[in-house]
C-alpha cells in the first residue's frame, strides 16, 4: 500500500511544481510580452520633432505607397 | 405561501439594491469613535477600532438576506422553469432592456449570495483599518453577484458581470496578504482578458440572433442557432468557444485557473468566502444559462472539450491540493477540483446533470465559505497557515475544530451533510453518458478525503504544541457567523428539498433543447 | 473633365441668415473679445478672477443659442452657398465644444493663480479655440473647413506655450517646447492636408463635400487616392493617429494641464468631426478604401498608445498615451463606413469628453500637490481626500471600459456597430480592441493601486483651488455616472444627427 501512497504523493508534487514554475510562468511571461512591447515602442518617442515630423511624412509616404502606388504598378 | 407576483417583484429589487445603497452608507456614515468591547486578547490590533461601519453593513447584510430567504420560500416551486417576480424596463435603443427576474436556476444561487455575504461582512469584525470601504466594497460586490444571477438581458448580464471586479479588486489589494497587489492585479486582467471573449460571444449571439435586434435571454433561447450550420467551427461553435472562455476563467477550468490560488491565498478571509463562495458560481451560472440554453447545439458539438476538462479540473485540482502545505491553497485548490465536477454535471447534457451542477454549486459555496472562513479564524490566532507549524488545536478551540472538520466532510461528501447529495446527483446524471469520466471523477473524492482528514487532522489532532497554549476558542460574533453556515450546510445535507426540487424544474427548459440533438 | 462647378452667388439675406446659423460662434467670438478689451484697459492690480466668469457665461449663452436654434427649427439649414451648414451634427459637436471650453475655463485656477502667468490670454485663447473648433464642425466645404482648422490650430499652439513663464517644477521650459512642437508639427501637417484638399479639387472639380461625392463614385483614381492619403496624414495628425501621434506626449506633458484638457477633448472631437464629414459625405463612392485604411490605423494607434502606456511614471503622458488608445478604438468606428458607427464615434466622444475632463481636473487640482505630475504623487491620495481619488477612478474605470460608468457603454456600442458590419477584419479588430481594453486596466489600474492600496506619505489634505473647480469636477464626475446609465437620449441624438450620412 505504501506504493501507491508514494505515486499518489508523487504525483501530487509533481502537478503543484508544474502549476507553479509551467503554467503560471507561462502566463506572466505573456504580461512581460506586453510590457516589453511597450518598452520597445517608447524608444520612437525621441523628443526631437525633427524625427516627429519625419514620421508624419514617412507614415504618409508608406500609405501612398501601398494605396496608390503598388495598384498603379500592378496594372 | 407563495408570494404575490407584484410584492416578489418589490422584494426581488431590494435584494438587487439595497446591499448597493447600504454601501452608500456605510462609506458615508461609517466613521465612528473606538470602543471598548472590541478588546480581545486574540487581536490586540483590533483595540479601539470602531464597530459602527460593521453595524450598518451587517444589518444591510442582514435585511437582505431576510428578503432573500422570504423570495427562496415564496417562490413557485412548482413554475421553477418560468421566470418570476420580473421586472422589465425599456432601456437602451439598442435592443437591451433592464430585466431582472429569478427561476429556479438562479433563485438558490441568489440566497446563496446573500447568505455568504452576510456571513463574510459578519465575521469582518476584526478589520482595523478602513473598514467603512471595506463594508462598502463587500455591499457592491453583494448587488453586482445578485445582477448577475437574475439579469434576463445579456448586456445587463455583463454589466454586472464587469461590476464585481474593481470590488474584489481593491479588497484584495488593500486588506490582503503579503503578494496581494501581484494577486489583485493577476485577478483582475485575467478576468478581464477572459470577459473579453465573452463579450465576442454576447456579440455574436445578439447579431446572428433575431431580428429586430435584441439581448434578452428569453428571446435569444428561443432562437434556434443551428440554422448557421453544426460543428465545432460553426457560427455556434465559435460563439460558444468565446463564452465558454470567459466562463472557464471564472470557474475556473484548466488552464485558466492559475489565478485562483494566488487571488485566494492573499485575500482577507470574507475576500476568500465571497471569491470561492459566489464568484465561482458566475461562472457556473453562465455555462448553463448562457452557453448551454442558448447554443445547445454547439454545447453538444463541445462536448467533447467539456468532459475531458472536468475530469482534468477534479484531478489536478485534488492532487495539487494533496501536495499543498499551506491551508488556504490547499482549500483554494480544492476549490477547483469541486468546480470539476460542476463542469462534469453540465458536460453530461442530461436534466439530472444540470440538477447537479447547480446543487454543487450551492453545496460548494457554503462548505467552501465556511472552510475560508475556519482557516480565518485559525490565522486570526495562530498567524501561521502552515499545517507543519499547527498541531492539537482541538484542545484550545473546540468550536473551531468542530465547525472545521464539519466543513471539511462536507467536501469530502459525507452523507448528511450539504455535499453529498449534490454530488450524487452529478455522478447519477453523468454515468448515463460518460462511464469513464464518472467513475474518474469519483475517484477523486478518495484524494479530497486524503488531503482534507490528514491536513486537518494534523492540524487539530495530535499533541498540543506549547506556542498554542493560550489561545482562546471563536467568541460570539464568529460563532454566529459561522454558525450560519454550519447551519445552512447541516440543512442542504439533511433536507436537500429547500433547493433541490427548485433546481429541477429550473434546469429543465436547458434540458429540453437538447432533445433530439444527435448522440 | 471636370469643368469647375460655378461658386455660388450670395445676396444680404443670405449673408444676414448666415449669421444668424452662426450665432453661437459670434456669440463666444464677441465673449472672447470683451475678455480681451477688458483684460487690457483695466488696471494690472485688478483681479482677472472675474473675467473667468465671464467667459463661463458667454459660453452658456452660447449653448443657449444652439437651443434656440434647434428649438428654432433652424436645424437642417445651410448658408453661404451650402459652405456652412447647422444639421444636428453640427450642433451637436458645438454644444459639446461649449461644454468642454466652459469645464475647462473653471478648472484652470490653480494655473491661473500663478503669479507669472496671465491669466486673460488662457481665457480668450480657450474661446477663440472654441469658435475655431465649432467652425470647424459645421463646415460643409474644403476651404472653410481649412479655414477653420487654421484658426484653430494657431490658438491652440498659443494655448500650448501659454504656461512659459512658469516657474514650478521646470514646467515653464516643457511648456514653451510643446508649444513649438505643436506649432511646428501642425504647419506641417495642414499643409499635406492643404495639398489634399487641392488634389480632391482638382479630382472631382467642387469644393462642396456635397458636390464631391457626386462626382467621386466608381472606381478611384490614383490622384483620389493619393488626397485620400494627404487627407489622413493632415487630420490623422490633429486627432493623434498612429503614426502621426508623437507630438501628444510631449505636449500634452508639457503643456499646463488645462490647456492639455481641452487638447485632448476639443481638438480630438473636431478633427474627428471634420473626418466624419469629408469621408462619409464628400467620400462615400470610395469607401473600401478608405475603410480598410482606417481599420489598419485603429490596429496600430491602439495598440501603439496602450503598450507604450503600461511602461509611463508621468500620469499627464500616460493620459496623453491613453488618448492615442481612445482614438484607436474610435478608428475601428470609421472604418465600420456607415452612419451606425458614425453615431457610435460620435456617442464615444461625448462620454471620452466628460471622462477625459475629469481626470484632468483633478490633475490640475493635483498640480499643486504633485508639481511633476509623477504617479508617485498620487500615493495615498484615498486617505488625503477620498472625493478626489474617487473622482479620479471613476474617470480611470470609464476610460478602462469599465461599468456602471458612461465609458462602458460608448466601447459596447461601438464595438457591436462594428460587428454588425459583418466584415471578418472587423471582428477580428473587435477582438484585439477587447484584449487591448483588458491590458489598458493595468496602466489605469496602476494609477488605482496608488491612491487606494498605499498608505500616504504626506498627510496634508489635498483641496480644489477654488469653488469653480470643484463645480467642474462635480460637473464631469455627473456626466461619467449618468450618461452611460441614461444613455438612450444621447445615443439617439447621436443616431439622429448622423443619419445626414445615409446608410
Amino acid at each position: 500500500m505504501w506504493l501507491i501512497d508514494k505515486l499518489v504523493i508523487g504525483v501530487s508534487y509533481a502537478l503543484a511544481v508544474f502549476d507553479r514554475q509551467g503554467l503560471d510562468r507561462l502566463v506572466n511571461g505573456i504580461a512581460d510580452l506586453f510590457a516589453s512591447g511597450g518598452s520597445v515602442l517608447r524608444t520612437t518617442q525621441t523628443g526631437r520633432v525633427q524625427n516627429y515630423g519625419l514620421a508624419l511624412f514617412g507614415g504618409m509616404a508608406v500609405i501612398a505607397l501601398v494605396l496608390v502606388i503598388v495598384p498603379l504598378v500592378r496594372q | 405561501m407563495i408570494l404575490e407576483p407584484n410584492v416578489g417583484q418589490i422584494v426581488l429589487q431590494l435584494v438587487l439594491w439595497l446591499p448597493a445603497i447600504g454601501a452608500a452608507v456605510v462609506a458615508l456614515a461609517g466613521n465612528g469613535r473606538a470602543e471598548a468591547s472590541t478588546v480581545d486578547h486574540d487581536h490586540p490590533a483590533a483595540e479601539g477600532a470602531s464597530l459602527r461601519a460593521w453595524r450598518i453593513a451587517t444589518f444591510f447584510a442582514a435585511i437582505t438576506f431576510i428578503l432573500a430567504a422570504w423570495l427562496l420560500i415564496g417562490f413557485d416551486r412548482s413554475n421553477a422553469n418560468q421566470y418570476q417576480f420580473e421586472t422589465r424596463i425599456g432601456w437602451l435603443p439598442f435592443g437591451s432592456d433592464y430585466r431582472i427576474a429569478v427561476d429556479g436556476l438562479s433563485m438558490p444561487l441568489l440566497a446563496l449570495n446573500a447568505l455568504l455575504t452576510l456571513s463574510a461582512v459578519a465575521g469582518s469584525w476584526r478589520i482595523a483599518m478602513r473598514q467603512p470601504l471595506y463594508f462598502s466594497l463587500f455591499l457592491i460586490l453583494e448587488s453586482a453577484v445578485s445582477g448577475v444571477f437574475t439579469a434576463g438581458d445579456l448586456f445587463l448580464f455583463f454589466l454586472f458581470w464587469e461590476l464585481e471586479l474593481i470590488p474584489m479588486f481593491l479588497v484584495i489589494g488593500i486588506w490582503g496578504g503579503a503578494r496581494r497587489e501581484y494577486a489583485a492585479f493577476k485577478f483582475i486582467l485575467y478576468t478581464v482578458a477572459g470577459s473579453a471573449f465573452m463579450l465576442v460571444g454576447i456579440f455574436l449571439v445578439a447579431y446572428y440572433g433575431p431580428r429586430p435586434l435584441t439581448f434578452g435571454i428569453a428571446e435569444l433561447a428561443r432562437f434556434n442557432f443551428a440554422q448557421y450550420g453544426t460543428g465545432i467551427a460553426s457560427l455556434g461553435g465559435i460563439a460558444f468557444i468565446l463564452l465558454f472562455i470567459g466562463f472557464a476563467v471564472k470557474v475556473p477550468v484548466f488552464p485558466f485557473h492559475t489565478w485562483l490560488p494566488d487571488a485566494h491565498v492573499e485575500a482577507p478571509t470574507a475576500g476568500s468566502v465571497m471569491l470561492a463562495g459566489v464568484l465561482l458560481k458566475m461562472g457556473g451560472y453562465g455555462l448553463l444559462r448562457l452557453c448551454v440554453t442558448l447554443l445547445p447545439q454547439a454545447a453538444h458539438d463541445w462536448q467533447w472539450l467539456l468532459i475531458i476538462l472536468a475530469v482534468v479540473n477534479s484531478i489536478y485540482g485534488a492532487f495539487v491540493a494533496l501536495a499543498q502545505t499551506d491551508l488556504k491553497k490547499m482549500i483554494a485548490n480544492s476549490s477547483i477540483s469541486h468546480m470539476g465536477y460542476v463542469l462534469l454535471g453540465v458536460a453530461a447534457l442530461t436534466q439530472i446533470g444540470f440538477q447537479g451542477a447547480l446543487l454543487v454549486m450551492v453545496a460548494h459555496g457554503l462548505y467552501s465559505g465556511l472552510l475560508f472562513s475556519m482557516v480565518g479564524l485559525v490565522y486570526d490566532r495562530t498567524h501561521t497557515r502552515e499545517v507543519g507549524a499547527m498541531s492539537g488545536l482541538a484542545a484550545r478551540m473546540p468550536f473551531i475544530a468542530s465547525v472545521f472538520m464539519i466543513a471539511g466532510l462536507a467536501s469530502l461528501g459525507l452523507p448528511g451533510l450539504a455535499g453529498f447529495v449534490a454530488e450524487f446527483t452529478t455522478f447519477i446524471g453523468s454515468y448515463g453518458v460518460f462511464p469513464l469520466a464518472t467513475i474518474l471523477c469519483v475517484s477523486t473524492i478518495a484524494i479530497t478525503a486524503g488531503y482534507i482528514l490528514w491536513r486537518l487532522g494534523s492540524v487539530f489532532f495530535g499533541p498540543l504544541l506549547d506556542e498554542w497554549g493560550t489561545l482562546g476558542d471563536a467568541i460570539w460574533r464568529e460563532r454566529v457567523s459561522v454558525g450560519l453556515l454550519a447551519a445552512a450546510t447541516l440543512l442542504i445535507g439533511v433536507v436537500p428539498s429547500v433547493v433541490a426540487d427548485m433546481s429541477a424544474g429550473g434546469v429543465a427548459p436547458i434540458a429540453a433543447r437538447l432533445v433530439g440533438l444527435g448522440s | 473633365m471636370n469643368t469647375p462647378i460655378p461658386l455660388p452667388t450670395v445676396t444680404a439675406e443670405d449673408l444676414f441668415f448666415g449669421l444668424i446659423l452662426l450665432g453661437p460662434v459670434l456669440v463666444v467670438i464677441v465673449t472672447a473679445v470683451v475678455v480681451l478689451l477688458i483684460d487690457l484697459i483695466i488696471t494690472d492690480w485688478l483681479s482677472r478672477r472675474p473675467l473667468m466668469w465671464i467667459s463661463a457665461l458667454g459660453l452658456l449663452v452660447g449653448i443657449a443659442t444652439c437651443g434656440l436654434l434647434w428649438l428654432g427649427g433652424y436645424v437642417g439649414k445651410s448658408a453661404f452657398g451650402g459652405f456652412l451648414v447647422l444639421d444636428g451634427f453640427a450642433l451637436f459637436f458645438e454644444a459639446l465644444f461649449l461644454l468642454a471650453a466652459m469645464l475647462v475655463i473653471l478648472s484652470a485656477t490653480t494655473f491661473a493663480d500663478r503669479e507669472e502667468l496671465f491669466e486673460a490670454e488662457f481665457y480668450v485663447m480657450v474661446l477663440f479655440s472654441t469658435a475655431g473648433l465649432m467652425l470647424m464642425a459645421s463646415g460643409n466645404e474644403l476651404i472653410t473647413i481649412y479655414l477653420a482648422l487654421e484658426v484653430t490650430s494657431l490658438s491652440l499652439s498659443f494655448l500650448a506655450a501659454w504656461n512659459k513663464r512658469d516657474a514650478i517644477a521646470g514646467q515653464g521650459l516643457k511648456s514653451t517646447e510643446a508649444g513649438i512642437k505643436f506649432f511646428l508639427l501642425s504647419a506641417m501637417s495642414t499643409a499635406i492636408l492643404l495639398y489634399g484638399m487641392a488634389l480632391l479639387y482638382g479630382v472631382s472639380g467642387a469644393t462642396t463635400l456635397v458636390d464631391i461625392s457626386r462626382v467621386l463614385t466608381g472606381a478611384p483614381s490614383p490622384a483620389a487616392l493619393l488626397s485620400v492619403t494627404m487627407l489622413i496624414a493632415g487630420l490623422g495628425f490633429k486627432i493623434a493617429a498612429a503614426p502621426f501621434q508623437l507630438w501628444t506626449p510631449d505636449v500634452y506633458q508639457g503643456a499646463a494641464t488645462p490647456a492639455t484638457a481641452f487638447f485632448s477633448v476639443g481638438s480630438k472631437a473636431a478633427g474627428f468631426a471634420v473626418i466624419l464629414r469629408i469621408f462619409n459625405g464628400a467620400l462615400p463612392g470610395i469607401s473600401p478604401e478608405w475603410s480598410v485604411l482606417f481599420g489598419v490605423l485603429a490596429f496600430v494607434t491602439m495598440t501603439a498608445g496602450n503598450l507604450i502606456a503600461i511602461v509611463q511614471t508621468n500620469i499627464k503622458r500616460l493620459m496623453a498615451y491613453s488618448s492615442i488608445t481612445h482614438v484607436g478604438y474610435m478608428l475601428i468606428g470609421l472604418a465600420a463606413a456607415n452612419a451606425d458607427g458614425s453615431s457610435a464615434v460620435m456617442f464615444y466622444l461625448l462620454a471620452y469628453a466628460f471622462t477625459n475632463l475629469g481626470a484632468f481636473i483633478v490633475i490640475t487640482i493635483m498640480a499643486n500637490y504633485a508639481p511633476d505630475d509623477e504617479i508617485s504623487g498620487y500615493v495615498g491620495l484615498a486617505q488625503r481626500s477620498p472625493v478626489l481619488a474617487l473622482g479620479l477612478t471613476l474617470a480611470l474605470l470609464s476610460l478602462a471600459g469599465i461599468p456602471p460608468f458612461v465609458g462602458f457603454f460608448a466601447k459596447l456600442y461601438l464595438f457591436l456597430a462594428a460587428i454588425r458590419v459583418n466584415s471578418v477584419g472587423l471582428q477580428l479588430l473587435v477582438i484585439w480592441a477587447l484584449i487591448m481594453s483588458a491590458v489598458s486596466l493595468y496602466y489605469y489600474g496602476r494609477v488605482i493601486h496608488a491612491m487606494w492600496m498605499r498608505d500616504a506619505v504626506e498627510s496634508e489634505r489635498v483641496h480644489p483651488a477654488s469653488f469653480s473647480q470643484g463645480l467642474a469636477l462635480a460637473a464631469s464626475m455627473a456626466g461619467v455616472v449618468a450618461f452611460g446609465i441614461f444613455a438612450a437620449p444621447f445615443l439617439n441624438a447621436a443616431v439622429s444627427a448622423s443619419s445626414i450620412f445615409g446608410r
